[in-house]
């Protein structure tokens, strides 16, 4: 884009200024009232915010796309946008703990649901520390574990919480050989090897990815 | 790869069937466990002849369409039924040549154009006067000449070159077309591809186009088509190939102990991995339903890595299967009637899933390894 073509661009808008901003956020949230995960409004959507502002209500939209489907990715994600460059909020260590909470409960809600699992890693971000030494984390993990079903994603996170020097405590040894027990082979000693072995059978997909992984796990003292 | 994010138009059932080539019985029904080679040579053929009405609206991506029939005729073994000498002179002529030198830097891309309507006709002293040269088109023109074994030191890649950097954003993204459209790692990867085809780096800034990439790599792994957008299989595959293209990640790379890399590797690997749903196909994004295309899209991305062997193949398989269509060609879901850009990565697919009897792919190029190499 040539100078005198940004500046007429940044001309109108300063000159039509919010009248701009609305009318584009409300063409964008037609298209999504009719399909929630289109690409190109989402596209669109965050250019406007990024080169028009608006962002006053955008954390609310998410909420409400995510009442609607707690499943949406799209909505989860433009969450993440948000929160990390909306100029009206303080950014991603300011906003970590609300969100982790809100995060949470969506985990439990729906355990078999990736998208929240993703964005709480995503909250710790450049922070592995904190991700690791945040009670909350490892809470929801525990909490998973010990329900009925759906325990494949807080296994994941667990076993990548390991893998960081995460300490778990007996309380997680118990809770995954009580979903290993059902395997003829005996209990690995290792933590983290025992979440593999659990994982090989409950996400028989990955069962390679899985395998792969135990195998490059360093051998415990 | 289309010239617009917009899903091809979903057709009609095509009553252009030729029943004489199954001597005047009717196709059976969709029962086929197996990849139907035959009757998905039948199908590119068709199309390669003939583009059926319903795909007037795309007519703007002729050349797009072309690609991905003759390069899914060459991968399926059958490139003996395509003219090659005569797609490489359609081809070639789609390329908009400069008036002289010193037009390079006038801020156009001297590149190919995608259509006939959108070739304007030349003024009285046989200057080019409308251009519209597009990165995708030109992406899909030079991997067609290849395919059909044209050798691209003929072609004026220095006029190519020269005037893709016009394209380049300071940010190192790419424009498809001077006078201006979206940027995304869809442009990118067309601009690295289009350096590796024509053997040289000079048109475009690879470190610049890397920095951009990097951007693009979501919180979850994935990359999303521009930095902030939600990670998406297309432009991982982007991002992915573009990288490898470009000389910035090493083959199999999951396989080297202890690689560095200027992206995070666990995390998009995972994310690649998990996009494997549970009727055996592969999504988009998370959530989403299967999709025949991404099964290339994502497969290719973890055969560059080095993890293709990591995804359950039988599942993928059958799921694909389900996709394949009785007319010949896959369609986007189970049942679906096939479309061109559907019938292509099916066939990719398939390629990734080493079936016999058809040739195997450059993964980063979108082209057979026989016209990669240029034999």
């Amino acid at each position: 884009m040539r100078k005198y073509q940004r500046h007429h661009r940044r001309w109108i808008a300063e000159n039509l200024g919010t009248d701009a901003t609305a009318k584009e956020l409300q063409f964008t949230k037609k298209i999504l009232s009719l399909d929630a995960k289109n690409y190109n409004a989402w596209s669109h959507r965050q250019w406007v915010l990024q080169a028009l502002g608006g962002w006053e209500d955008e954390l609310d939209y998410c909420r409400q796309l995510l009442e609607d489907d707690e499943f949406n990715n799209s909505a989860w994600n433009q969450r993440y946008f948000v929160i990390t460059r909306s100029p009206l909020l303080g950014g991603l260590k300011v906003m970590r703990e609300s969100e982790v909470k809100y995060t949470v409960e969506a985990i439990l809600a729906n355990p078999e649901n990736e998208s929240p699992w993703r964005y709480l890693r995503g909250l710790y971000k450049g922070d592995t520390q904190s991700w690791i030494n945040d009670h909350q984390v490892s809470f929801v993990c525990l909490k998973v574990l010990n329900v009925k079903t759906n325990h494949v994603f807080a296994l994941s996170m667990l076993l990548d919480l390991l893998r960081h020097g995460f300490q778990a405590n007996q309380e997680f040894r118990d809770a995954v050989d009580a979903l290993g027990i059902s395997n003829s082979e005996p209990l690995e000693t290792d933590l983290a090897k025992a979440v593999c072995s659990v994982l090989e059978s409950l996400d028989r997909m990955r069962v390679n990815y899985w395998t792969s992984r135990k195998s490059k796990l360093p051998v415990s003292a | 790869m289309g010239t617009s994010a917009e899903e091809p138009p979903s057709p009609p059932p095509p009553l252009e069937w030729d029943q004489s080539s199954s001597d005047g019985e009717e196709p059976s029904p969709s029962t086929s466990i197996s990849f139907d080679r035959d009757r998905h040579v039948a199908y590119l053929e068709m199309m390669y002849q003939m583009l059926p009405s319903y795909y007037q609206s795309q007519e703007i991506n002729r050349l797009t369409l072309a690609y991905f029939t003759i390069s899914g005729l060459d991968i399926l073994g059958a490139l003996d039924r395509v003219d090659k000498d005569a797609v490489a002179s359609w081809v070639l002529s789609f390329q908009a040549h400069p008036g002289d030198k010193n037009q390079l830097n006038n801020g156009q891309f001297y590149g190919f154009q995608g259509s006939r309507s959108s070739q304007f006709p030349l003024g009285c002293d046989g200057v080019l006067i409308h251009n519209l040269s597009h990165l995708a088109s030109t992406y899909c023109a030079l991997a067609t000449l290849k395919t059909v074994g044209y050798n691209l030191s003929n072609v004026d890649s220095k006029s190519i070159l020269t005037s893709m950097r016009n394209l380049q954003q300071p940010d190192g993204s790419f424009l498809p077309i001077h006078i201006g459209a979206e940027t995304d790692l869809r442009f990118v990867y067309c601009a690295a591809a289009i350096c590796f085809m024509l053997g040289d780096w000079n048109g475009m800034d690879r470190e610049k186009a890397k920095e951009y990439i990097i951007k693009c790599q979501s919180y979850d792994g994935g990359f999303g088509m521009v930095p902030g957008s939600e990670s998406h299989g297309g432009g991982t595959y982007c991002a992915v190939a573009s990288l490898r293209l470009m000389g910035f990640m090493e083959d199999d790379i999951l396989s080297t102990s202890g690689a560095s890399s200027v992206i995070d590797l666990p995390l998009l690997l995972e994310w690649c991995l998990q996009r494997q749903a549970a009727d055996g196909g592969f999504q988009g994004r998370p959530n989403k339903p299967s999709d025949t295309c991404y099964a290339f899209w994502v497969g290719a991305v973890l055969r560059i890595l080095g993890g293709y062997k990591l995804i359950d193949g039988k599942a993928l398989r059958e799921f694909l299967i389900t996709c394949q269509s009785k007319y010949g060609g896959f369609g986007k879901f189970p049942g679906e009637l096939p479309d061109i850009y559907h019938s292509y990565y099916g066939c990719t697919a398939f390629s990734l899933l080493e079936e016999p009897g058809l040739n195997s792919l450059s993964f980063e190029l979108g082209i057979t390894d026989v016209a990669a190499l240029g034999i």
